[in-house]
């Protein structure tokens, strides 16, 4: 498991990351959101002590440094265009071998994994966003690390590609490592996330697993239908759960199916309808997050008034 | 520490830059070497210390472009981001530290052993193709060997302190080729004797004959406290 304690950093007197403390499971892939200027990068970064700040992250009980091989530990991809432009995908990757002491013999193996072995001895300055993701993910898997830090690993590829890298991370997690990986693709995030940390303007918002994020948002509601409509009604006050009538049925908010199921069996209310509306996890994101932004556009509507009153 | 400097030397040696180098140095041994020195200017046949200035001449003209080759081995990992593979490799920042520092030695000394061979080698094949034959050579070998080679080696030294202290590469070559240039020019107006203990004069001062030990303790003494500076500041800067 990776435990990262209070870790903060501050740039003079801006705040990038202030106190943040978060669980990577194994077994699971743990996603990490947060919008532009939250704080994730750095938050990765003071994870494997690139940057110098507060706070202290273990793997396994132990800090990276005490590992005599890290690159057997934790593997990472925080830049999609990390490699010198014309020196060959091959022998990128065979500095990164040597430097971790892994056997030269995986760079091919990795090589075709991600797909890229027809390119291996192509210089990757010419390689595509995808391609050049794909060969951030060839290094961070070169070590069979039991853990990855992935930095939006999804950004420039195909939807293929995007496909691939999916069921990649869930497989990579689903043999015992762990996987820690920030996305603003939030789709993409709720198909293959475990668990959720959430920052904003550099502060923790949740960490949580992704089931109870959205099970827990104000937007998540049931739709219950019953024969017995005033009934069901009152056992519905009498929870004291809130709820809007609608024609037949009852909207109910921030319960779960079983809440509901359970009160209307005891009263003895039959129920015709029992379903469960989770909201996405974009709803949800965009719930918990608002307020939380640093950097925000204006919608067009704003835009356009703004442009009315300077004429 | 090994890994890490195996992975130093493919850096290294899995980069254009570093044969583009190594061509300008062979290219500058034939030139003045072979062509001017040897081929072409025969007027100096009967100098017996022809030969051993030849290679004198080749540590000194050669040792800028041999610097900049470990220059470009800590500033490329700056400027494409690879310093974060590099560091999170590594138990710790000084080994890394140390790996460029070794790797950084034993490429100068290689490389400067071996333009500095060539050059008298080419002047006689020059000569020979020519049809001259020289007076009898005289050539110090030893004397030559260790000056040059401390010579080249501070040389590198001082290119790697500055490129971890500026990180940026074109910034560390401008300040790399500025400082020796104007700056120490202009200080030397300042100090004036006193000017032998600057970096890059005293450097300069190892091939004269006079003041040997002070000379030697001074260019020493910037590559020992510069490396520290820069080992301290790799340690603790942010790594981008």
């Amino acid at each position: 498991m990776i435990v990262a304690q209070n870790l903060t950093k501050h740039y003079r007197k801006k705040i990038a990351v202030e106190d943040i403390s978060f669980k990577v499971e194994t077994g699971k892939v743990t996603g990490f959101l947060g919008p532009n200027g939250a704080g994730k990068s750095t938050t990765m970064r003071l994870m494997l002590g690139l940057d110098s700040g507060q706070g202290k992250t273990t793997f396994d009980d132990k800090p990276l440094a005490a590992y005599t091989q890290p690159s057997k530990i934790v593997g990472i991809l925080l830049e999609a265009k990390a490699f010198h432009p014309t020196r060959s995908a091959q022998n990128h990757l065979g500095i990164l071998a040597a430097a971790g002491g892994i056997p030269s013999s995986r760079v091919l193996e990795v090589l075709d994994i991600v797909g890229l072995a027809d390119v291996a001895k192509k210089g990757p300055g010419k390689f595509s966003l995808g391609m050049a993701q794909r060969l951030g993910i060839a290094a961070a898997i070169l070590g069979q690390p039991k853990y990855l830090l992935l930095d939006e690993p999804a950004n420039g590829l195909d939807p293929e590609g995007i496909a691939w890298l999916r069921s990649f991370i869930k497989d990579y997690a689903a043999q015992g490592n762990a996987v820690f990986v920030s996305s603003h693709l939030l789709s993409e995030m709720s198909q293959m996330a475990d668990n959720i940390v959430v920052i904003g303007k550099g502060k923790l918002i949740a960490s949580t697993s992704v089931a109870d994020m959205l099970a827990g948002n104000g937007h998540a509601s049931v739709t219950v239908r019953s024969s017995d409509s005033a009934k069901l009604e009152a056992v519905l006050k009498q929870q004291s759960f809130t709820y809007s009538k609608q024609s037949g049925s009852f909207q109910v908010n921030g319960v779960k199916t079983d809440d509901i199921g359970k009160a209307a069996f005891t009263a003895g209310v039959p129920i015709l309808e029992l379903a469960g509306h989770n909201t996405s996890l974009e709803e949800a994101f965009l719930e918990i997050t608002s307020g939380a932004q640093e950097y925000k556009a204006h919608t067009a509507h704003t835009d356009s008034k703004a442009k009315k009153g300077k004429s | 520490m090994i890994a890490q400097i195996k992975s130093e030397f493919k850096k290294l040696l899995t980069i254009r830059s570093t044969y583009v180098f190594l061509l300008f140095c062979l290219a500058a041994d034939i030139l003045f070497a072979f062509y001017v020195e040897g081929f072409r200017v025969t007027n100096f046949v009967n100098d017996p210390g022809k030969l051993a200035e030849q290679s004198r001449s080749a540590f000194q003209s050669l040792g800028l472009l041999i610097a900049l080759v470990g220059m470009l081995l800590i500033t490329h990992e700056y400027r494409y981001n690879t310093i974060m593979y590099t560091i999170t490799a590594a138990r710790s920042r000084a080994q890394v530290f140390f790996a460029k520092f070794i790797v950084v030695t034993v490429f100068t000394v290689v490389a400067s052993l071996l333009f500095a061979a060539l050059a008298p080698l080419l002047t006689i094949i020059g000569l020979q193709i020519h049809g001259t034959d020289m007076v009898a050579q005289s050539f110090p070998y030893l004397d030559i060997l260790w000056h040059g080679l401390l010579f080249s080696w501070a040389y590198s030294i001082f290119a790697l302190i500055v490129a971890f202290i500026v990180r940026s590469q074109v910034g560390a070559i401008v300040s790399f080729i500025l400082v020796p240039g104007i700056g120490e020019s202009l200080l030397t107006l300042l100090l004036k004797d006193n000017s032998k203990y600057l970096p890059f004069t005293s450097l300069n001062q190892i091939w004269m004959k006079t003041d040997t030990q002070t000379t030697v303790i001074t260019v020493l003494a910037y590559a020992v406290v510069g490396s520290l500076v820069a080992l301290l500041l790799f340690q603790k800067r942010d790594a981008n």
